[in-house]
């Protein structure tokens, strides 16, 4: 009886242990069949959460206008945005490898892939300037270039991350503004002589007058004191002149477009003699207008400087000085004021140019600034520009018209003065 | 920390280190209280005559303590005992020999659980039964046994004839103390908040009538073509061990003992048709 009692306890006590031990194998396997699902769950949710940031950064990178390109550790393209495609005219597939470098200048091809196998090799951070040849029209293009690479942690470079970006205007802002400061600083300059040239122009001024007064001269003597005292009065006048191209004031009033016109003639009468180039004045009215004096001697003096050069066997010069109204609103009245030169005009094809910063057709005498200063100087003080040019046939020649508003736009004003 | 306040903390630790004490105390009366009383309706009801009880209930009831209240309950033990052996007999070399005996065994069967370690009294592991099987219940029992009988036999108590059969069933008797009392307070005392649901009711009842009726069958009335019915026994341990867990086991256990010494004490004098040691 004792026995089996005893196998009858036993037996019920390892039952229930065994049991209670599965109920708890079964509970930590619950448990980490739990885990095990909330950690698929939850890698299930990062990987879309991935997928979608992935999506929302490729859509950043679709919508700015910077190229934005990435590859592997060895430099290899790995994937572009759709602006590399379409700046560049190729597909992804002829950009990836070392295809991009055929779309690089030709003169910043060394330095690029220099600097680019530098920051392969000492993962530094990669930036560098060059030029990028646009598909459209195969004109270059400045861009700036950055790469970052992206690290493991140990430091190890994975991929590289970059961008161009279009930094052509940028480059040449920069360089109308370097050439206008060295503009500026020989205007600064010449003003500077003409300031001082005029006090010892006043002292043989007064010498000369003396000498005319003296009735011991010779009559021949007196011609040749009279001779001089004219060219001084021109030298004095060009001084006088110079003076206002650096002393005008930048606020509008009232100014008669010929007497603007005679001037500017007067400073370059010397070249035009030079030259070999007539002026024919037409005057058909004397008009006042308010604007910005300066300014319009500049544009005035560009034309006329312009007509001249293009001359160079000599010729004629027609100013032409009307009333007006503007060619884009009729309602808008004002003075129409025509330079045509009789020289061998503008090939049709730069027409479209010449208003282009640094573009010149007078080689390395040429800045290329002239008239895009000049436009720009018109349309700031509310007018326009037209010209028009022929370069066969017995006539040849250009001529532009400038359109100046009797009074610049209330909106031009506040913008000048805020200026 | 004003004088009034720190006097206050004062008193209540001194009032929580009384309780404390105090609540030690009432352990160790309650604990020698039931094994005295264990211990004397053992004595009284299930003792055979000229043998050793058959089943030895305090034993479990010492180590439980131990096991569940610690060290300082084995002098319970000892008192315990002595007041069942006062309760019955007169106060003796004997008597002390033998409760020393039962301390030096819950002592012993309490050291080899905590010197192996990691022993729980919720008996939820294989590993807990087996520990309690091999050094709580055979282990102690051994030790019990041994200087029990050796007191007994050199006090003059047994003859040298049967000291074996002595030592025998002494061990086995508190053996099984262990296994069936001492388990049984184990599990109880560790499951403490135990519920039946109301669903399983039906599933207890039905459990602890096949179990009972087929152990009286089994215990009381076996003849040989009975001997099936001894597998529902089995059935019915198993199942209310699988269904119920530990408490399950530890109270089919107890059913199923209860009846078969029961009914053994019942029919000895007359028939004896189940074997004591079997």
């Amino acid at each position: 009886m004792q026995g089996s009692i005893a196998v009858l306890t036993v037996t019920g006590l390892l039952m229930a242990a065994v049991m209670s031990e599965r109920n708890e194998a079964m509970e930590e396997l619950r448990e980490t069949e739990f885990t095990l699902r909330s950690a698929n769950t939850e890698r299930k949710r990062s990987f879309e959460e991935l997928l979608e940031r992935e999506a929302a950064l490729r859509s950043v990178a679709e919508a700015i206008p910077q190229l934005v390109w990435s590859t592997n550790a060895e430099g290899v393209l790995e994937y572009c945005n759709s602006r590399c495609c379409e700046y560049t005219g190729l597909t992804q597939k002829e950009l990836s490898g070392l295809c991009w470098e055929s779309v690089v200048h030709p003169e910043d091809k060394l330095q690029s892939r220099g600097k680019w196998m530098r920051s392969l090799e000492s993962g530094d951070v990669y930036e560098c300037e060059y030029r990028l040849q646009r598909g459209s029209d195969k004109t270059y293009r400045w861009f700036l270039s950055r790469g970052v690479p992206l690290r493991d942690a140990n430091g190890q470079v994975l991929k590289w991350f970059g961008t161009c970006t279009d930094i052509h205007d940028q480059k040449q802002q920069e360089e109308v503004l370097r050439r206008t400061e060295k503009l500026a600083a020989t205007g600064r300059l010449a003003a500077t002589i003409a300031h001082e040239i005029n006090n010892p122009l006043a002292a043989v001024s007064n010498l000369l007058y003396l000498l005319k007064r003296d009735p011991t001269l010779l009559p021949t003597a007196r011609d040749y004191v009279k001779l001089a005292d004219a060219e001084l009065l021109r030298v004095t006048h060009i001084a006088r002149q110079t003076l206002m191209f650096y002393r005008d004031s930048t606020a509008p009033m009232p100014l008669d477009i010929t007497e603007v016109v005679d001037g500017v003639l007067a400073l370059y009468g010397q070249k035009l003699k030079l030259s070999k180039v007539t002026i024919e004045r037409r005057y058909e009215c004397r008009i006042s207008i308010r604007t910005v004096p300066g300014e319009i001697r500049q544009v005035i003096s560009n034309l006329v400087v312009n007509a001249i050069e293009a001359m160079t066997g000599g010729g004629k010069i027609v100013v032409h000085v009307r009333e007006g109204r503007s060619w884009r609103k009729p309602e808008v009245k004002g003075v129409r004021i025509c330079i045509c030169d009789d020289g061998p005009g503008i090939a049709h094809e730069h027409l479209q140019e010449i208003f282009e910063p640094f573009f010149t057709t007078k080689g390395e005498k040429g800045t290329g600034l002239g008239l895009w200063v000049t436009q720009g100087l018109i349309v700031k003080n509310g007018g326009s520009t037209r010209v028009r040019s022929r370069t066969s046939g017995t006539n040849t020649g250009s001529i532009f018209s400038v359109f100046l508003p009797l009074e610049m736009d209330a909106s031009l004003r506040r913008h000048q003065a805020s200026a | 920390m004003s004088r009034s306040r720190r006097s206050l903390a004062f008193a209540q630790l001194h009032l929580t280190t009384h309780r404390t004490w105090m609540k030690r105390v009432m352990m160790f009366v309650l604990v020698t209280a039931v094994y005295a009383v264990a211990a004397i309706l053992t004595l009284r009801f299930g003792k055979v005559e000229g043998s050793a009880s058959p089943l030895w209930p305090p034993t479990g009831i010492g180590l439980a303590a131990l096991v569940l209240l610690g060290w300082d309950m084995a002098p319970a033990i000892f008192f315990g005992s002595m007041l069942a052996g006062a309760a019955t007999n007169a106060i003796s070399m004997s008597l002390l020999g033998i409760s020393f005996a039962n301390l030096l065994e819950g002592l012993a069967g309490y050291c080899l659980l905590l010197l192996v370690g990691n022993f729980s009294p919720g008996l939820r592991r294989v590993r807990d039964v087996s520990m309690l099987l091999l050094l709580g219940a055979i282990g102690g029992g051994l030790v019990g046994a041994t200087v029990g009988t050796a007191t007994m036999y050199f006090t003059g108590r047994i003859a040298s004839a049967v000291v074996f059969e002595n030592w025998l069933a002494w061990w086995v008797g508190d053996a099984l103390g262990v296994m069936v009392v001492g388990s049984a307070v184990m599990v109880l005392a560790s499951h403490p908040k135990t519920k039946v649901l109301r669903k399983h009711y039906v599933e207890l009842a039905t459990i602890a009538v096949l179990l009972m009726s087929s152990s009286y069958i089994v215990f009381a009335r076996s003849t040989g073509f009975m001997r099936p019915v001894s597998y529902v026994v089995f059935a019915c341990v198993v199942w209310s061990a699988l269904r119920f867990q530990q408490l399950g086991a530890v109270l089919a256990g107890m059913c199923a003992t209860a009846v078969a010494v029961g009914a053994a004490l019942v029919h000895l004098e007359s028939s004896l048709t189940v074997p004591l040691l079997e």
